[in-house]
């Protein structure tokens, strides 16, 4: 490792920070539209995905204050962008709609989360553990404590956190039209 | 101790599960965990009708490992040899998608040399990783002699990547702004001379095998996917593009500096496991075109940012950092909340999506095409655990 490395590291963490308030960095977060849903809107939002031929990447999720935010990744082959979708499930109840019916491909990315988590898909056809053992008796793994979990104003804290109406004309025409904006046909 | 030494017929919890069928002509078969054909630990619940698969189901978790969790116990520098033990045929791809999701959330630049660096290491790892594929599958088929071939080349590799990543198969090179060392006259004239041997070696490749009669009837028209299918499921990578869909990360959201290279999308429309054969088999040929491209313009310069930080502590916020791997897409999901390590990291593994589709896909086969099947589809059981 050179010199220069070094000395990096011993910039006192308060001079970063002012740097990085300075200039709020102008990043791309990999997603091109980024919605917040409610649970009863997830299934029109996904059908709707669908009809604009998107693929389902993955669904992650998140144990918050809040509750469990689950985030649902869609990209499309012909004209690449992504879409994500959050659904905030209530932590005593953890219920969320399962969209396998649309996505067969969901199944076992919702089995995951079940695993992890404990989210319940209702309509899932075969929620069963995937990864885990069927004899884990413990609680979710990734469950944080208490003392550890983090709010949404402390991860995301200048976002509108108003879900999407998924029944507007708006919401329709900007999945349509989304695209990356790195993305060049080579033809 | 249990001493009842009976035969259990009722079976484990999944073939528990599994069991009610209408039908009482059909038997329940275990294909795994320790099948030699699905390469590791893989599992495959069938209800058979003499040789014809009625129903499948994969049963996954044997070497479920929890990344997940470990990413959020180990700071940012203490994760990065990690993802190269998800998928240790492709490990270069999966440091990519971690240093890539980390930098991407805090906006480190990466010097332009680091970025070449690399594209050629990342696509000299996919050639090795389809080599052993290629190797792999045709021993699942019956083939015995072409995967001496294949290491016979993927020994080359390894030795020219040893000298400057210090390992053969779980690389740990990438580093949050650059790679841990820089590339030398050595390693350039090396690759170089691996990419000509190469080039004359495909030949001898099509010549031996792909042209092999015995191999088409094993491959052709068998295990049919439809681009549909493979949207349904979020199937990603020499799956996809080999149902005629030529869609790659390395297109579609140019990361690095893959949008200066000129190279093809191989893609078949045949929709057979020939299909995703035939893409692999191109793809390694548009790899070496990538790499002799960025050794021919390969900038001077640093190897790693002088600013790159070394404890890594981005600010609060997710970002999705998507690579394309050998198997297909692999993507990162990182939460952070401003601490030493992720508040959350979901790792996307193509095997995971690409292997949801088989229970459809093998319904109706016969068992051996199933192996075909399943061979076809590129399994890297880790990656799928995780």
């Amino acid at each position: 490792m050179s010199d220069a490395d070094e000395k990096s590291v011993e910039v006192p963490d308060k001079e970063k920070a002012a740097k990085t308030e300075e200039s709020p960095p102008p990043i791309y977060t990999g997603y091109d539209l980024d919605y917040f849903v409610t649970p009863d809107d997830l299934v029109e939002a996904v059908e709707k995905l669908d009809q604009a031929d998107f693929f389902l990447e993955d669904i992650s999720c998140v144990d918050l204050q809040e509750g469990f935010q689950v985030v649902y990744h869609f990209d499309r082959f012909d004209q690449p962008g992504r879409v994500g979708l959050r659904v905030m499930a209530d932590r005593q109840k953890p219920e969320i709609p399962s969209i396998h019916h649309i996505f067969p491909g969901a199944d076992w990315h919702e089995r995951e989360c079940f695993d992890f988590f404990g989210v319940i898909f209702k309509g899932h056809p075969n929620l069963l553990p995937i990864l885990l053992d069927p004899d884990y008796q413990g609680p979710p793994p990734l469950l944080k404590a208490e003392s550890e979990r983090k709010g949404l104003q402390d991860i995301y804290p200048d976002r509108d956190l108003t879900p999407v109406d998924v029944k507007s004309d708006k919401f329709v025409s900007e999945i349509t039209n989304c695209s990356n904006p790195k993305y060049r046909n080579p033809l | 101790m249990n001493l009842d030494l009976r035969l259990d017929t009722s079976g484990d919890f999944y073939a528990q599960k599994f069991q009610p069928t209408k039908r009482d002509d059909t038997l329940i078969l275990n294909m795994g965990p320790q099948h030699p054909s699905t390469h590791g630990v893989l599992r495959i619940l069938l209800e058979i009708d003499g040789e014809y698969i009625v129903r499948a189901e994969p049963v996954l978790g044997y070497i479920h490992r929890m990344h997940e969790k470990m990413a959020e116990v180990m700071s940012y520098p203490q994760y990065l040899p990690n993802p190269a033990r998800t998928d240790y045929l492709h490990a270069l791809a999966w440091g990519w998608a971690h240093v890539g999701a980390v930098e991407r959330i805090m906006g480190i630049e990466v010097p332009e040399r680091a970025e070449y660096i690399r594209v050629i290491t990342c696509e000299l790892n996919r050639i090795n990783s389809h080599l052993l594929w290629w190797g792999a599958y045709l021993l699942d088929l019956g083939a015995f002699t072409p995967i001496m071939y294949s290491f016979d080349d993927r020994e080359i590799i390894m030795d020219i990547m040893q000298r400057i990543t210090g390992s053969r198969l779980t690389y740990c090179y990438y580093r949050f702004g650059g790679v841990s060392d820089d590339i030398d006259d050595r390693f350039v004239n090396e690759t170089r001379e691996q990419c000509a041997r190469m080039k004359e070696r495909f030949k001898m490749y099509k010549d031996l095998v792909t042209d092999n009669f015995i191999l088409r009837k094993r491959v052709e028209e068998i295990g049919e996917i439809s681009v549909q299918t493979c949207r349904k499921y979020g199937a990603t990578g020499p799956v996809l593009r080999g149902s005629g869909q030529a869609y790659d990360v390395r297109r579609a959201e140019p990361y690095s500096v893959y949008d200066r290279f000129d190279f093809n999308i191989p893609a078949y429309d045949t929709c057979d496991a020939m299909g995703r054969y035939m893409v692999r088999m191109d793809e390694m040929q548009e790899s070496i075109k990538i790499i002799e491209q960025a050794l021919d313009s390969l900038p001077q310069g640093d190897f790693i940012h002088p600013k790159a930080p070394k404890r890594a502590k981005p600010p609060a916020g997710d970002v999705y950092f998507a690579v394309e791997g050998a198997r297909g897409k692999i993507g990162m999901h990182l939460v952070s909340d401003g601490g030493k390590s992720a508040y959350r990291l979901k790792l996307r593994a193509p095997g995971f999506s690409n292997l949801s589709l088989f229970a459809e896909v093998s319904q109706g086969t016969l068992i051996s095409d199933a192996v075909s099947i399943l061979g076809s589809l590129d399994l890297v059981i880790p990656e799928i655990d995780r």
